[in-house]
């Protein structure tokens, strides 16, 4: 059974991180949620890590901490922003950012048209756009392996209506409501 | 105006002195780095007298006491107290900065799944000619009457209880009811709008 994980990163105030992952079936329907609580950095790790602070929290502990505390192995994961694509160095898990487009459908669902060694357009439904796709590397994303459950996915629901509810939850947790 | 003459007693020095010999040139570079520092903390005052006019056993080659101002009782503590060869290295320890994961899988689940409105070439034709023969099923003569306003794929029978459809029929939400898991909800169902030709609305989900 196919499902996909959506995994954002947000950055409050400051140099703080929140990020969270949703793991949807091939309904839509979440089967998995985890979070991580707001991360502030001190003022010794704002000074011993400079510019390159940002980037670290928001990759390497935050979102490489949440993928590995996630049970949903193998799934994959589509990031809410292109900085987290590095992630897919770091976890076995393959990531990818994906946006709609207007596009013409290209064919049947399946259908790849290779944009550069980072970007493909798949038509993932029959009669909708093609999606685009942007991914670190092909050697993270073998694309003939993990399209087809994209594919299952977007013929039942839009795949990228799943990161709204990313984004919805993790305010309510932020408000201090349900955390 | 001339400097007054220094009359102050200079303690002896009871110790051998130092040998120039037994020192290398890295040892003396590091006793006179180390002058420099030990007078920050022996009130060095601004006196500009030789040391080595006091104690010829400490006239070493390359070293000089008068940049700094070395005062004899000075020198009694380099003597007394060795200087180190190695710079004390501490290393500085910082928590690395750790994600605190926390489950909250119940309240992504109360959230609503949206389903966006199909257009009218989204059902292939072939689930098109089973939505209308379930219409007729459902509704016999009376189906010729009514108009197909709006279909939402997948909207699964367990959450009929919580459906809400946007009055401009561009989408339609739907939670499951608490306790009911996403692997018992079915596939397969669709939402359909129909419309009267009084403008009634009737929300019926079928099984395509």
């Amino acid at each position: 059974m196919a499902a996909l994980s959506y995994l954002s990163v947000l950055r409050l105030s400051g140099e703080a991180f929140m990020g969270a992952v949703l793991t949807v079936n091939d309904l839509g329907l979440p089967t998995e949620f985890i979070y991580s609580e707001p991360l502030t950095p001190t003022k010794l790790q704002l000074s011993l890590y400079g510019t390159t602070l940002g980037r670290y929290l928001m990759v390497d502990v935050v979102g490489k901490g949440l993928l590995e505390a996630s049970q949903a192995r193998g799934v994959p994961v589509i990031v809410g922003h292109g900085d987290l694509l590095p992630l897919a160095t770091r976890v076995k898990r393959p990531l990818c950012q994906l946006s709609a487009t207007n596009q013409r459908p290209l064919g049947e669902p399946g259908q790849v048209r290779e944009q550069s060694p980072e970007e493909f357009l798949a038509q993932l439904s029959e009669v909708h756009s093609p999606y685009h796709f942007r991914i670190f590397d092909r050697a993270s994303f073998p694309v003939e392996q993990h399209l087809p459950a994209f594919i299952e996915c977007a013929g039942r629901f839009d795949v990228l209506e799943p990161q709204s509810r990313v984004a919805r939850t993790l305010e309510l947790i932020r408000e201090g409501g349900h955390a | 105006m001339p400097e007054p003459p220094d009359t102050r007693p200079v303690p002896p020095l009871t110790a051998s002195g130092l040998d120039e010999a037994q020192l290398d040139p890295a040892d003396l570079q590091a006793l006179r780095d180390a002058v420099k520092l030990r007078t920050c903390g022996l009130e060095a005052g601004a006196t500009f007298r030789r040391l080595e006019d006091f104690h010829p056993e400490l006239q070493l080659a390359g070293l000089h006491f008068v940049e700094c101002g070395l005062l004899p009782l000075q020198a009694l503590a380099l003597r007394l107290a060795p200087l180190p060869r190695q710079a004390a290295v501490r290393r500085l320890a910082w928590r690395e900065p750790q994600a605190v994961v926390r489950h909250a899988t119940a309240l992504a689940q109360q959230q609503p799944v949206r389903r966006s409105r199909l257009r009218p070439d989204d059902l292939p034709p072939a689930q098109l000619k089973a939505l209308l023969a379930a219409m007729y099923k459902k509704y016999g003569p009376e189906a010729g009457e009514l108009e197909i306003a709006a279909v939402f794929a997948h909207v699964p029978p367990e959450a009929k209880a919580a459906i809400g459809i946007d009055p401009a029929l561009r989408w339609a939400a739907f939670t499951l009811p608490a306790g009911t898991t996403p692997q018992a909800a079915h596939a397969g169902y669709y939402l359909v709008v129909l419309r009267a030709k009084n403008n009634e609305t009737r929300k019926v989900l079928f099984r395509l």
